[in-house]
């Protein structure tokens, strides 16, 4: 049988979703991280320091602590929101308000119910749909959370439906007619994405 | 005419198991038990209905695991070795209960069984049972849907999202060598969708995949005909959701048909009940024991005490149980289409192997259902997921939720304390392959095949299966082990590839061992790989 190594020597720290209040982290900081470490901040200061993992909600621009230890190289963490992004850092506590992050993860989205379902819904030819050659990437919208900021246009924040109807929008400019049943589609053709929030009373 | 469909949804997967090095080797049995416990079976059941002129549609995935084995020579081999083993067994079954009536006509039965087994699978099926597949495709009655390649857990593999384009790329080419046209479904392993994994189906043309139902119902915005029609994400892939009624009726430990009184008892199997001299043959010679298939029992109760089984009792009650399953159906329809304006269609996937191996009667209750549906009423109809998009092409627009079919509905069942500790070395592998792949453009000759097999290394490890057995503690020496080996394998082979100094003797070697997918380029990897 072949062996396995305990580690890659990497630096890096991966989240995955479990479910949607729950997540796990596992991560290494290689030997010329500490070694770095060691050289700006002093041993000591590694080995007093608590290492802990920052848990981060993107979304919602909040954060949370995470004490672990410096043997211990996974963890479940317990999330109370869903329908948000979040990232992980791991490092060392070195005070109350001192936290140095040594390695940042992949960004995880957590997603159960959504909320909001005042969206009328809409009904299309799903042939039609597929001939538009644009996809929808969840991905490309996560990329602009990694700004920091509160965006108005990501499927994950509370503006959701906006996306939604964006997307919809965006993916087919050239559809002319649609076949359905849902009352007041029309309205909607050739509305701006605000003139669609504002129907649907957001 | 119809008031709604049902479209009944059987994935047949078993991992890649194959090992040439050894003569016997007990997890082979699986593929084998599979084959005469529940693929003939089925096969057989298809081709009775269309003997008799009754119409049916059902949707069927077969993995490419699956596919590759069942046309694998040297499986096909051993196969014909394990029936010739199970009818000489059987034969001593015979004479061992010539003095008790009720067992002695139950190894006849079996004896029988494994008889007209190797007929077919010799005399009819030329060796090949995917080509029987592939008739009844060919007769409309039968859709088959491709699966991602070694049926990797993609929720949890896309930390690479070229790992997840790789297992669907080389799942649906593997579709295309064996059937011969594009498949226009996909079924996600374990039902595990996440959003991304939408992208790579459409750059792939597959149409619609099949949702747990929570993926549907709680979906952005909520579909409002819940889990009874399809809905259409805003990138044109049809998602179809599980009908949980259906479910139940079929997978519950606790009300589901399997577990009645007068079906077959699993667990009460000669091979551990028997002497293991008198067995050491025809399980495993290093004396581990196993189950036969042969067994003589009914589940009578929750009793230890089990009553000889009758085949034509449970028989009858497979009637009955079709005909349970119609009217509940036909309720649900009834209730259902008097408030939407489409026929509503009721979504029945389940693992192909519960039918046979697991429910042994479960081939026949398919065979009477399907028989019943026809004939007995018009309330329903049988449908196969492509002819209900074709004719019923307007849908809702709704993103699903990541979901999957199994405990607890998301990924818990592959993500726990269990199986955890294999993520680092997929991902760590998946990272490596794709460096590979985008360092070694255009490779020839050994350093080819090393970068093959390397790819060939990373896909066996990928398999959900074995975090789901190290999660359920079955086969847990043997999971652990072939994770191992192939992430083994692969470091190696990353290394030897970095360095240039590349084994011949030893690739020679894990080639003939891990030999699936001969025309796996290891370019589906690249990163700069164009559509």
């Amino acid at each position: 049988m072949y062996g396995l190594p305990d580690n890659y020597n990497d630096n890096l720290i991966t989240l995955l979703v479990r479910d949607p209040y729950c997540l796990y982290a596992y991560w290494e900081i290689s030997d010329t991280m500490k070694a770095s470490f060691y050289s700006k901040f002093g041993q000591e200061l590694w080995d007093s320091s608590a290492a802990m993992l920052k848990i981060t909600n993107v979304t919602k621009n909040s954060s949370f602590y995470i004490r672990v230890n410096d043997f211990c190289s996974d963890w479940y963490i317990n999330v109370q929101d869903t329908n948000c992004i979040y990232v992980a850092e791991f490092g060392k506590k070195i005070s109350d308000k001192g936290f140095i992050s040594l390695i940042k993860s992949n960004y995880a989205i957590v997603q159960d119910y959504i909320s909001n379902n005042d969206l009328e819904a809409i009904f299309l030819d799903y042939k039609e749909l597929r001939k538009s050659s644009e996809c929808f990437d969840p991905g490309n919208y996560i990329d602009k959370c990694n700004k920091g900021i509160q965006c108005t246009n990501c499927l994950y924040c509370e503006n959701s439906d906006e996306l939604f109807a964006l997307s919809i929008r965006d993916l087919n400019p050239d559809i002319k007619s649609f076949k359905s049943i849902s009352k007041g589609l029309s309205k909607y053709l050739g509305n701006s994405s605000h003139d669609i929030m504002r129907k649907n009373n957001r | 005419m119809a008031h709604g469909y049902v479209a009944f949804v059987l994935h047949a997967h078993l991992p890649f198991v194959r090992h040439p090095e050894h003569e016997n080797f007990l997890e082979e049995r699986w593929l084998f038990e599979a084959i005469s416990e529940t693929y003939i079976p089925l096969i057989s059941s298809f081709e009775s209905l269309l003997n008799e002129h009754i119409d049916f549609r059902m949707t069927m995935s077969i993995t490419p695991t699956l596919l590759t084995m069942l046309s694998d020579p040297l499986l096909q081999e051993k196969y014909i070795t394990y029936l010739e083993k199970m009818i000489e067994l059987t034969e001593r079954e015979i004479v061992r209960t010539q003095n008790q009536a009720e067992f002695k006509r139950l190894a006849f039965m079996y004896n029988q069984k494994y008889r007209e087994d190797a007929h077919l699978f010799i005399n009819r099926f030329k060796y090949n049972i995917v080509n029987a597949f592939k008739r009844l495709q060919e007769k409309k009655v039968l859709e088959i849907i491709a699966c991602a390649a070694t049926h990797g857990y993609l929720p949890l593999i896309d930390v690479t999202p070229n790992a997840v384009k790789a297992q669907i790329e080389l799942g649906i080419s593997t579709y295309e060598k064996y059937f011969g046209c594009k498949p226009k479904g996909l079924w996600l392993p374990e039902c595990g969708y996440m959003p991304s994994v939408e992208k790579v189906l459409k750059d792939y043309g597959i149409e619609y995949f099949i949702s747990e139902a929570h993926g549907v119902l709680l979906a952005n915005p909520k579909p409002v005909f819940g889990t009874y029609c399809p809905i259409v994400t805003p990138n044109g892939i049809v998602v179809f959701s599980r009908d949980t009624e259906s479910s139940r009726q079929v997978w519950s430990a606790a009300e589901g048909y399997p577990g009645d009184y007068d079906y077959r008892e699993f667990y009460r199997d000669i091979g551990y009940e028997l002497d293991l001299d008198y067995l050491k043959n025809y399980i495993c010679p290093d004396g581990q024991r196993t189950f036969t298939g042969i067994k003589y029992y009914r589940i009578t109760g929750k009793t230890a005490e089990k009553q000889p089984y009758n085949p034509e009792l449970a028989k009858n009650k497979a009637n009955l149980h079709a005909l349970d399953f119609i009217i509940k159906r036909c309720r649900q329809i009834e209730q259902v289409s008097a408030k939407i304006d489409r026929p509503p269609i009721i979504v029945c996937p389940y693992d192909a192997e519960l039918f046979g191996h697991w429910w042994y009667e479960g081939p026949y209750w398919i065979y009477s259902l399907f028989k019943k549906i026809n004939i007995d009423q018009t309330t329903l109809r049988l449908t196969t997921l492509s002819e209900y998009m074709n004719d019923n092409p307007i849908m809702q627009v709704a993103s699903p939720c990541p979901s999957s079919w199994g405990y607890k509905g998301y990924n818990e069942m592959w993500l726990n304390s269990k199986n955890d500790w294999i993520y680092r070395h997929l991902h760590k592998a998946a990272e490596q392959m794709v460096e590979l792949a985008d360092q070694n453009q255009h490779a020839e000759g050994i350093k080819r095949d090393a970068l093959n097999q390397a790819a060939r290394e990373l896909l066996l490890a990928q398999s959900s299966d074995w975090a789901f057995i190290l999660k359920t503690n079955t086969a847990v020496q043997y999971a652990e082990k072939r994770i191992k080996d192939h992430i083994g394998r692969f470091l190696r082979l990353y290394h030897d590839i970095k360095e240039g100094s590349i084994d011949e003797n030893w690739l020679r070697e894990v080639q003939n061992q891990d030999n699936i997918f001969p025309e796996l380029d290891y370019s589906i990897y690249a990163s700069k790989k164009s559509m």
